[in-house]
């Protein structure tokens, strides 16, 4: 989808925040680790997927999605996933919610499955790669592409400002989950590859000061240049 | 279990979000843990994982590493997260495709992910909140050297090539920094401290 997600190549967003030390903690408040915890949760029962993750993020209104901060964004979208996937009853997380806010509930401490019982279901989804399930790739290092110009309303990791231009294969990857699929819960793999552009083939020469961008794109991404 | 079925951003999960998120998160972690998803050990060990053993400290020692072992440099960029477990064991080699791409002195590498916040998380932790911002994503594909000469006083020079790889899949990347010149005598300990996270994903040079 064409959403405020897919920042690339946009003005106007300003400075960076400063940056932080390389041994502080990644969670600024107390709660931001209980939502990376109820994340891995939902990857690690194989609640959702990482596309369904990211397709839930990007539908969030653009005005909440550049107004919230991170961990926050993320809390509403894993909350959204565990009611939607039918896991977690949505009144019930507003009454539990209101009982915390109004100090009258406490977190229990027994319960599931530990870290280490999670894990290996959160590395399956990380792991993309389908080699059991290969598939001839069309195109080899050193072709042409171009990349399809193509709007789809679900998602995809096709970004827009790759689009219409063309650029050279310099690495297959082999097959992989293909997102545009597994974002909407179907099962379809796809050749894999790393595109090189010219920046000025993105951007036009006098506004861009990159010399290449690279990026990974599925097969269904792109056509050879010259069709 | 609910068999309410809510697939539109109008449902009320959405209204949910105005609320304290304190509230919001402990009301979801004591659902998952009643539901038999979590427990209260697994959501300490995950904060106590990204705050303690987790880390650049890993992808630096890798780094150094590959500064003084030839034949371990080859190994990192060829199977990345494999050559990392090496130096710590507690990396997870199935968890992640990781490709760690060489800066020289006429090429330097930036990671980027525009459409989230796609990170080697396994080699480098959970990434700065910097990286995930707006500004960061849609400014370092395009205009990449403002970028850094602003925000991380990093100038390259003209003669220098600059290729952003935009991480938009599973595949992570990592930079592997030029070494510092005058640090022939330094030990792998002495040099894995002189390797920053900000020279891994590719905001800072360190010669």
């Amino acid at each position: 989808m064409d959403g405020i997600h897919d920042l690339g190549g946009m003005d106007g967003f300003g400075d960076l925040p400063p940056d932080e030390p390389d041994d502080a903690s990644p969670f600024h408040e107390g709660w931001e680790g209980r939502v990376q915890a109820a994340y891995i949760a939902g990857l690690g029962n194989d609640v959702f997927n990482l596309d369904q993750f990211r397709h839930r993020l990007e539908r969030h209104d653009p005005t909440y999605y550049l107004g919230t901060p991170y961990y926050e964004r993320w809390l509403t979208a894993v909350s959204q996933l565990f009611v939607e996937a039918g896991v977690v009853d949505e009144a019930e997380l507003k009454e539990r919610t209101a009982a915390f806010e109004a100090g009258e509930a406490e977190l229990p401490d027994d319960g599931g499955p530990s870290l280490s019982e999670l894990v290996p279901g959160v590395a399956d989804h990380y792991w993309s790669a389908r080699p059991d399930r290969a598939k001839e790739p069309a195109f080899e290092v050193g072709d042409r592409v171009r990349v399809l110009k193509e709007h789809p309303s679900g998602h995809t990791r096709c970004p827009r400002y790759v689009r219409g231009a063309a650029g050279e294969v310099v690495a297959h990857h082999g097959t992989h989950v293909y997102p545009d699929a597994h974002a909407h819960g179907k099962d379809a793999v796809e050749p894999l590859y790393n595109v090189k552009f010219d920046a000025a083939d993105l951007w036009g020469a006098d506004h861009t000061d990159a010399d290449a961008v690279r990026i990974e794109l599925w097969e269904r991404y792109i056509e050879a240049e010259d069709e | 279990m609910s068999d309410h079925h809510h697939t539109t951003d109008a449902s009320t999960a959405d209204r949910l979000r105005d609320h304290d998120p304190e509230a919001r998160a402990r009301a979801l972690q004591s659902l998952l843990i009643e539901k038999g998803l979590l427990s209260a050990e697994a959501v300490d060990d995950v904060i106590a994982t990204y705050e303690d053993d987790i880390g650049p400290l890993t992808g630096a020692k890798a780094v150094a590493r590959a500064w003084t072992d030839p034949d371990y440099r080859e190994r990192l960029t060829s199977d990345g997260i494999e050559a990392v477990a090496e130096v710590n064991a507690d990396v997870n080699d199935e968890v992640m495709e990781l490709r760690v791409v060489e800066n020289t002195p006429d090429t330097h590498n930036l990671v980027v992910c525009t459409l989230c916040s796609c990170y080697p998380w396994a080699v480098l932790g959970l990434p700065p909140t910097w990286y995930k911002t707006p500004a960061y994503r849609s400014r370092a594909v395009d205009k990449p050297r403002a970028l850094l000469a602003e925000e991380f006083d990093t100038h390259l020079d003209d003669d220098v090539e600059i290729q952003v790889w935009d991480s938009n899949s599973e595949i992570r990347y990592m930079v592997l920094p030029q070494r510092p010149p005058g640090t022939a005598d330094l030990s792998e300990g002495e040099l894995a401290e002189l390797v920053t996270r900000n020279s891994m994903i590719g905001a800072e040079r360190l010669v």
